[in-house]
């Protein structure tokens, strides 16, 4: 697993991560997830191509953290990761990407996932479906000739 | 209980007379339905002005669905308000079974329902293979909501392109109004064939957005 190479599971998996917080939802299953710090440079470093190897590495180097758990501990996250569909193998990525540095500032802590159930009924229903950003909502406007035809 | 039906729309012409008819079919007939017309370039607007009787429209630049549904919750005269989207439907019942759930129980502040999911078929496409059931679900269309609900909570952001409701409900949950469902379909929500509509991943961030800040608001309140 930690010589893998991983994808966010697009379309259905969104994310953004910001101020050290990636937020992550499945629009499938509609449960929405957040981790910081730590979790949230590994997300970013899986984007980025990295392998969960060098992921661990490059953290336990830049960290106090003992080299050992830095390792079993990004494995675990990797993990979760993928037994929430979050992400899927990617057999076209680059075994050799470098992630990006740790800053100084990510404070080792073991990553954790929290994942969100509220919004499970409405993001099922995704309503986004129903929008178009350049025709307008809820639904883009019919064709000339076909408006009013709607029984 | 007077009850005021708040339809935001744009350019859904083609949708809005279904729509409109599903409420003024209800039982009770609500006190008060306004369209907001969000700068429509279709006929939405004089169909809408057509009705007359209970409904009245209003017309405004466009500044999308959530400032559509805050200028109707200004307008509205009602203590109840109900939204419908221009082309989604009210089922037979909708309305009545909502506000029963409201004068059963005056501490409940917003009734919800079931959702049904119907493909439009006047577009000449398909759509989806598989709609899912009929299910719970906090959409606009389903909630019948007291006024002072909004007092606590707010309208809706409006900075928001998409996952406005999704942002309302959460900030509904952190408020604490106490909600409760009917097992009756109460929205008829049509799905659009897949080719009208394009998968905008720039719009997805929204919902993303929205759920940050709520994360945000709960941790700073130490409830998350």
């Amino acid at each position: 697993m930690e010589s893998e190479c991983y994808r966010a599971n697009t379309p259905s998996v969104i994310s953004e991560t910001l101020d050290g917080e990636t937020v992550i939802m499945d629009l499938r299953s509609g449960t929405y997830f957040s981790t910081r710090g730590v979790g949230a440079y590994i997300w970013t470093a899986l984007e980025q191509g990295a392998t969960g190897a060098r992921i661990a590495s490059e953290l336990a180097a830049s960290q106090d953290g003992e080299p050992g758990a830095v390792v079993t501990a990004v494995e675990a996250f990797i993990r979760e990761l993928a037994g929430y569909n979050l992400i899927v193998a990617d057999p076209d990525g680059n075994p050799e990407a470098t992630p990006a540095p740790a800053t100084a500032e990510l404070i080792y802590t073991p990553p954790v996932l929290s994942a969100y159930t509220d919004m499970e009924d409405l993001l099922q229903l995704d309503p986004v479906h129903d929008v178009d950003a350049e025709s307008g909502w809820p639904v883009p406007r019919p064709p000339l000739g076909e408006a009013g035809t709607a029984t | 209980m007077p009850v005021s039906v708040i339809i935001p729309c744009r350019d859904a012409a083609a949708f809005l007379v279904q729509s409109l008819d599903s409420v003024l079919s209800q039982e009770p007939e609500p006190g008060e339905v306004i369209v907001v017309d969000d700068g429509s370039q279709d006929e939405s607007a004089k169909l809408a002005r057509s009705y007359g009787g209970p409904v009245r429209c209003v017309s405004q630049a466009p500044a999308g669905i959530a400032a559509a549904r805050n200028h109707g919750i200004r307008l509205a005269s009602g203590e109840i308000i109900g939204f419908l989207d221009a082309d989604d439907l009210w089922p037979a019942g909708s309305l009545r079974h909502r506000l029963e759930i409201l004068a059963a129980d005056d501490t409940v502040g917003c009734a919800f329902g079931l959702v049904e999911t119907f493909r439009d078929l006047a577009s000449g496409q398909e759509g989806p293979a598989f709609l899912p059931p009929a299910r719970p679900a906090r959409l606009a269309g389903a909630m019948l909501v007291r006024r002072w609900v909004f007092d606590s909570v707010g309208g809706f952001d409006s900075t928001l392109r998409i996952g406005e409701t999704m942002d309302w409900v959460a900030r509904l949950d952190e408020q604490h109004i106490v909600t409760r469902a009917t097992d009756h379909v109460v929205l008829r929500r049509r799905v659009h064939a897949s080719n009208t509509v394009r998968r905008d991943t720039s719009l997805q961030t929204d919902y993303i957005r929205a759920m940050r800040a709520a994360l945000r608001r709960r941790r700073s309140a130490g409830t998350a």
